[in-house]
């Protein structure tokens, strides 16, 4: 049983071809981190994976189940499985960090939001959600605006509800790339080790190839929209992967870009 | 292009002839502008007589009569329950309207069609027709002002709710979403919570809007303070009528300002 398997997925918006055919496997428990230049398509695949974004062609599974022929209820039942931490951290702003954390628990309410609310969630999960909290260091947050946070406790909310969610894996999508170094570093450290010391699988989109050497176990590059590298940590160096920020990277045909320096990301 | 091609480029014209759609525009207002300035049959006779006219009213009302204070007040009073009345439940059933016109929220193309069909409808047919129609409809009185002041108001407030609803960023109601949250759960988790702000500002807008209203719906009879105004008029008791004018004043401007305030502090 592989955790995630992809086969052929091919996404278009409009003439523009995005994912160009993409096949792979990862196994329960890897760590994968996804490498590519901006606009070669990582987002947009890991949209897919948990069907925020419909595929145009090919099939994902999640778990042994396909996303694609999955009725509404089987989507809900699958997103439960996957926890998503984005870039921009995507909390409510002008609520409490505290029920920021409590709709991690959303998905597997019976009468859905009623069970959520911070007022009338069960104590159970009232403590599940301090518990994860805890685990993130922002306990003493909990009352206050997820909107009064600096970045890095945004992020560090937004992985405690994942926490809450308690998926079997884990997308993260440049979990750090809003972050300063400092913070990035920090957040980065404590997504994977909850991770880790959870056993979940873990797909993680990165753009800085210092702090993804150090992280990845298995390695994904991606290049105009097709998988360009995919190999153990031991195959890759960092001359290897510069090589995804050369040349024609982009799905749209435009110009350029170069891989975000890295040299400042280094431990202090 | 070298320095020398772009030095032989003239530059623009001084001045250059409008195009033929604004030279439509243009005549077409002159044309309506003087048809319009004629037929008001504006001669200097009628200017000076009505200032005249204007002059007596005012001396007749000064000073304004106050005998008749007690029932006055109980209009306003009336007529500010109407309009609290009618405002909270315009607001309350503008949430759902506006949940069926926004893009990311309706359930299909079909139903946010209708409902925002429905909606600029109520809003472009004026208070003060809708006050007509449910006078014919519930007869003389607040029920009637009520109901014109709640259709009114839908028609203002679901349409800048959803406005706010299709402007408010998508990441937290994809985050939800991603937890394998139904659509309900992500509305009332996340887009609701993100645009309250800016919905209570647009509510308490639409109070002032309203008791402004009220004031005038009572002249086609739909009870409150107009009631009294129009009566007054009619029986050319200026006196209580300058009494009337000088309360509705006096309230409605009192009542802006308490929302104002709240509204900047709610910002």
């Amino acid at each position: 049983m592989s955790a995630i398997k992809v086969e052929q997925l091919h996404k278009r918006f409009g003439d523009v071809h995005v994912l160009r055919g993409l096949s792979f496997d990862v196994q329960p428990g890897e760590g994968v981190v996804l490498l590519g230049a901006n606009g070669c398509g990582k987002s947009t695949m890991m949209r897919c994976l948990n069907g925020l974004t419909p595929v145009s062609d090919g099939k994902v599974w999640v778990n042994d189940q396909c996303v694609q022929t999955a009725s509404r209820r089987e989507v809900k039942r699958i997103r439960q499985q996957v926890g998503v931490v984005f870039q921009r951290f995507n909390l409510v702003g002008n609520l409490s960090v505290f029920q920021n954390v409590l709709y991690g628990a959303l998905g597997r309410q019976r009468w859905g939001i009623l069970g959520a609310m911070a007022p009338l969630a069960s104590a159970e999960e009232r403590d599940k959600a301090m518990a994860c909290l805890e685990r993130v260091r922002l306990a003493d947050k909990a009352a206050q605006r997820a909107e009064e946070l600096s970045g890095g406790q945004q992020q560090r909310v937004a992985i405690a509800r994942m926490l809450m969610q308690e998926p079997e894996i884990v997308l993260a999508d440049e979990p750090i790339a809003s972050l300063d170094p400092k913070s990035g570093r920090e957040v980065m450290e404590l997504l994977w080790d909850v991770v880790r010391e959870r056993g979940l699988t873990v797909i993680c989109t990165l753009h800085q190839l210092d702090v993804a050497l150090e992280y990845g176990e298995r390695f994904i590059g991606m290049k105009a929209g097709h998988i360009e590298i995919d190999a153990p940590r031991q195959a890759v160096d960092k001359a290897l992967l510069h090589g995804l920020y050369q040349g024609q990277v982009r799905v749209d045909g435009q110009t350029v870009s170069e891989p975000q320096e890295t040299h400042d990301l280094a431990p202090a | 292009m070298n320095a020398s091609q772009r030095a032989a480029m003239a530059a623009p014209a001084r001045l250059t002839s409008p195009s033929v759609f604004t030279w439509v525009i243009l005549v077409g207002f002159a044309a309506f502008f003087i048809q319009g300035f004629i037929s008001a049959e504006v001669t200097m006779g009628r200017l000076v007589q009505g200032t005249g006219n204007l002059g007596s009213f005012f001396a007749q009302s000064f000073p304004p009569d106050t005998s008749r204070m007690v029932p006055i007040m109980r209009a306003m009073w009336e007529t500010l329950n109407m309009a609290i009345v009618g405002v909270t439940f315009g607001v309350l059933l503008s949430i759902p309207f506006a949940l069926l016109c926004s893009s990311n929220t309706s359930p299909n193309r079909l139903v946010r069609g209708i409902s925002r069909m429905i909606v600029a409808t109520l809003r472009t047919v004026p208070d003060l027709v809708w006050a007509l129609i449910f006078v014919v409809a519930v007869g003389l009185g607040p029920l009637a002002g009520i109901l014109a002041i709640i259709v009114d108001t839908i028609g203002f407030c679901a349409r800048f709710f959803s406005e706010r609803i299709e402007e408010i960023k998508p990441g937290p109601s994809e985050a939800l979403a991603s937890t394998g949250a139904g659509r309900l759960s992500v509305i009332f988790g996340a887009i609701l919570p993100e645009s309250t702000a800016s919905m209570t500002a647009t509510s308490l807008y639409s109070v002032e809007k309203a008791i402004r209203s009220a004031v005038v719906l009572g002249l086609v009879g739909a009870g409150g303070i107009g009631v009294e105004l129009s009566t007054s008029m009619r029986m050319f008791r200026f006196d209580q009528a300058l009494t009337i004018i000088l309360v509705i004043l006096v309230v409605v401007i009192a009542c802006e300002q308490v929302s104002s305030a709240i509204r900047k502090r709610v910002i």
